[in-house]
C-alpha cells in the first residue's frame, strides 16, 4: 500500500533525477538504504560526492519543502552518508549535501529549487 | 591543509598567547572548534562562515577543525573570530602563510564581515610589551586607542575582514595606528565641571576631613541625618584626589577593559574611578566572581574611590567580604574553573545615618527610634570593618543661615593642589618603603615615621585616659595626624595636628 504522500515523494524524486542529470550530476544511486536511514540520491558532480535529499510538497501552506529537512533528518542523512563511505571504503573524497525542494501544486506545473551545500556536520 | 595563526586570550586581568590551528580536510563537511571553547566561542563557527562569505570569498565546504591551543585552558568570548577566519583563509590558500607570521589577531566578526570590538584589548597589548616581542597586534578599530596605551608595540587597527585580508596580501595600504595615549591632567577639569566642592554650603569640618582623607589615602565614614549633604560631599570627593600616574591609570584601565566598561572615547581612564554601587549589591558583584571570574566593584574602584551610601543598609555579607581587599589591596576569587587575584586598592568612603529614622543626635528633630533599634542599626557595621576606617566623621544638619547663605568656600582645584603637595611629601618620605601613603603604614612603621612633639604626646595620653581610646584608635589617630602634618609639610607632628586627628574619631568618642 502506498499513501498519497509516498506517491508524491516518488514522483518528486523522479523529477529531481531528471533535473539533476540535466544540471550535470552523474547519479550513482537512487534510494540508498541502510539500517541508519535512507538517502534519496547519491551523485557525483565535478569530483565531489553529493548526497541529495529530495523533498516534495503540494503547497507551501505548511512552509517550504526544504524547511522540513529538520535537524533530526539532517543528522540521519549524515550518519547514513558516513555508513555509505565506510561500507564502500571511500576515503579522501570531498563530500557535500544538497537538498532539492519541489513544490508541486495539484493543478499547475512543479517548481524545483536546488540548494547546494545545504548543510554539514554540526549545523 | 594546516595553518597556525596567533591570537591571545584573557584570564583575570592578564592575557596569555593562544595558537589557533586550522585544519581543512576533505570528507563530510563539518566545522568543529576544539580547545575547551565556551558557547560564544563555539558559535564563532557561524559568524566566521557568514563573514567570509559576505566578504566576497568562498567558504570551503570541507571538514574543518579548529584547535585553540593550549587546549586545556577554557576559552571564552568572541575574541578569536578574526584569528579563526584568517587561519581558515590561510589553510584554504587564499592568504600566503608567511604573511600571518609575527602577527597577533584579535577581534569579533559580524556577519557582514565587519570587525567588532572586544573586551580586554589592553591586557593583550600589555602581554606583547611584557614579552618584548616585535609582533604586530591587529585589533578592532574601536579598540585601537586602548591598545596604544601600551608603549613599544606595533598596532594595526582594522574595520573589516576584507580590510585585513587586503592588508595581509599587500594590495591594500592599511595605515599603522601610532601615537600614544597618556594621562592628561587638562581633561580632568572638564570631567568635574559640574561637581565642585564650592557647591557645598557650610560643612567646612567635613570638607577639611575629606581633604585629609584624600591626602593620606584614609578611608572615611560619614555619619549624619538625611539631607546633611553626605552624598553631595562624597560625589565631589574624586575632584580633590591627586592625579593618576600613568602606571596607576594602566592598571585600573586593564580592569575596566576586562570588565568591558571602556568606551571608545576614553581609551585610558583619565581620572580615578568613583564607584557607587547600590546597597542591594550582592557579594559577588562587590568582590568579583562568576564561572569565569570577572572583577567586582572593589577592583573597578582600584586606585580610586568606592562609595557606599547608606552603609548600614548593605547586606552584612557584602560588608564582611570587604575585609580582605581593605587589608591587602587585592581580592582572591576561587572557583572550580580557576583561582584568580584581582588588584583592589581603593579608598572606602561610606555614608550612613546614625539610626533607622536618621535623626539620632540631631539637635532640631526628634529621633523616634528605640535605643535597641539604634544599637541594632549601628551594629550592622561590624567592628573589624570599622577598624579599617581611619576617619569617622559626623556631618550635622546645616543651620538656617548656612542654608540660605551663598554657596562658596574653596574650589576643588584649590583643595586638590594641597592634596597633591601632601602626596608628594609622603612619597618622598616613603621612597624606601613599599607604601605610597600614610593609610598604608604598618604598626612598626608608625613608630618609625610618626614622630610627635612632647605636647602632642601629652594630648594623646589624655585621649587614651579620658576618651577611652583603644590601642587601635591610638594608632589610627597617629596616622591621620601624620597626614595633617604632611598637609602643612611638617616632619614633626604637633599638638594641633593630633587634636584634629582625635576629632576624627567620633565613634570612639561617643562610645566613651
Amino acid at each position: 500500500m502506498e499513501t498519497a504522500s509516498q506517491a508524491l515523494g516518488i514522483v518528486g524524486e523522479e523529477l529531481a533525477f531528471h533535473f539533476l542529470s540535466q544540471q550535470g550530476y552523474k547519479i550513482l544511486l537512487k534510494n540508498y538504504e541502510c539500517a541508519l536511514g535512507e538517502i534519496d540520491l547519491i551523485a557525483k558532480e565535478k569530483g565531489v560526492l553529493v548526497f541529495i535529499e529530495v523533498k516534495t510538497r503540494r503547497s507551501d501552506a505548511m512552509g517550504m519543502p526544504a524547511e522540513s529537512v529538520t535537524f533530526h533528518k539532517r543528522r540521519q542523512i549524515i550518519k547514513t552518508a558516513y555508513y555509505y563511505l565506510k561500507r564502500y571504503g571511500i576515503k579522501d573524497v570531498p563530500c557535500r549535501f544538497d537538498v532539492v525542494s519541489i513544490l508541486m501544486p495539484v493543478n499547475g506545473s512543479p517548481s524545483l529549487e536546488l540548494i547546494r551545500d545545504a548543510f554539514g556536520e554540526g549545523d | 591543509m594546516l595553518s597556525t595563526v596567533f591570537s591571545s586570550a584573557v584570564v583575570g586581568i592578564d592575557a596569555y598567547p593562544v595558537e589557533v590551528e586550522v585544519d581543512i580536510s576533505s570528507g563530510i563537511p563539518a566545522f568543529n572548534i576544539v580547545g575547551l571553547p565556551d558557547t560564544a566561542c563555539r558559535e564563532s563557527a557561524d559568524r566566521v562562515r557568514s563573514a567570509i562569505k559576505n566578504s566576497g570569498l568562498s567558504f570551503p565546504s570541507k571538514k574543518i577543525t579548529v584547535n585553540l591551543a593550549p587546549a586545556d585552558i577554557k576559552k571564552e568570548g568572541s575574541g578569536f573570530d578574526l584569528a579563526i577566519a584568517i587561519g581558515l583563509l590561510v589553510a584554504n590558500e587564499s592568504i600566503p602563510a608567511e604573511q600571518v607570521k609575527g602577527k597577533v589577531f584579535c577581534g569579533e566578526l559580524s556577519l557582514d564581515g565587519r570587525v567588532r570590538g572586544i573586551p580586554g584589548v589592553l591586557p593583550r597589548a600589555a602581554l606583547l610589551a611584557e614579552e618584548g616581542s616585535d609582533e604586530v597586534l591587529i585589533v578592532p578599530a574601536v579598540n585601537a586607542k586602548e591598545a596604544l596605551c601600551v608603549k613599544g608595540i606595533h598596532v594595526y587597527a582594522c574595520k573589516t575582514l576584507s580590510g585585513v585580508i587586503g592588508f595581509l596580501k599587500g594590495d591594500r595600504e592599511v595605515t599603522k595606528t601610532s601615537g600614544s595615549v597618556v594621562v592628561s591632567p587638562e581633561k580632568k577639569e572638564s570631567q568635574f565641571e559640574h561637581l565642585d566642592f564650592s557647591d557645598i554650603k557650610g560643612q567646612h569640618h567635613a570638607k577639611r576631613a575629606l581633604e585629609v582623607a584624600a591626602a593620606g589615602g584614609h578611608n572615611v565614614i560619614m555619619i549624619g541625618p538625611p539631607g546633611a549633604g553626605k552624598t553631595m560631599l562624597a560625589k565631589r570627593f574624586p575632584s580633590i584626589l591627586s592625579d593618576f600616574s600613568q602606571e596607576e591609570a594602566i592598571e585600573t584601565t586593564k580592569i575596566h577593559s576586562v570588565a568591558g566598561l571602556l568606551t571608545q572615547k576614553a581609551a585610558l581612564l583619565e581620572y580615578r574611578p568613583f564607584r557607587d554601587p547600590h546597597h542591594t549589591i550582592s557579594n559577588v558583584a562587590m568582590i568579583g566572581g562568576g564561572k569565569y571570574p570577572k572583577p567586582g566593584e572593589v577592583s573597578l574602584a582600584h586606585h580610586g574611590v568606592l562609595f557606599l551610601d547608606e552603609l548600614a543598609e548593605f547586606n552584612r555579607n557584602v560588608l564582611e567580604v570587604l575585609r580582605q581587599p581593605l587589608e591587602e589591596g587585592r581580592v582572591t576569587i576561587s572557583r572550580a574553573a580557576s583561582t584568580l587575584t584581582f588588584p583592589a586598592r581603593f579608598m572606602l568612603v561610606a555614608a550612613t545615618n546614625p539610626c533607622p529614622c536618621g535623626y539620632f543626635s540631631d539637635p532640631k528633630k526628634e529621633c523616634n527610634c528605640t535605643p535597641i533599634q539604634v544599637k541594632k542599626y549601628m551594629s550592622k557595621i561590624s567592628g573589624p570593618l570599622l577598624d579599617r576606617i581611619d576617619i569617622q566623621l559626623e556631618v550635622p544638619c546645616l543651620k538656617v543661615n548656612e542654608i540660605t547663605g551663598k554657596s562658596g568656600g574653596e574650589t576643588s582645584d584649590m583643595i586638590r593642589a594641597r592634596v597633591e603637595k601632601a602626596r608628594l611629601f609622603q612619597r618622598a618620605r616613603y621612597c624606601h618603603e613599599k607604601i605610597a601613603s600614610n593609610a598604608e603604614l604598618e604598626a612598626h612603621q608608625v613608630e618609625k615615621y610618626c614622630r610627635v612633639s612632647p605636647e602632642a604626646e601629652k594630648l594623646l595620653k589624655m585621649a587614651i585616659q579620658t576618651l577611652g581610646f583603644s590601642a587601635r584608635a591610638y594608632h589610627k589617630s597617629l596616622k591621620v595626624a601624620r597626614t595633617i602634618a604632611d598637609l602643612e609639610e611638617s616632619e614633626l607632628i604637633n599638638a594641633e595636628h593630633v587634636s584634629e586627628a582625635i576629632h576624627y574619631r567620633s565613634l570612639d568618642r561617643s562610645v566613651a
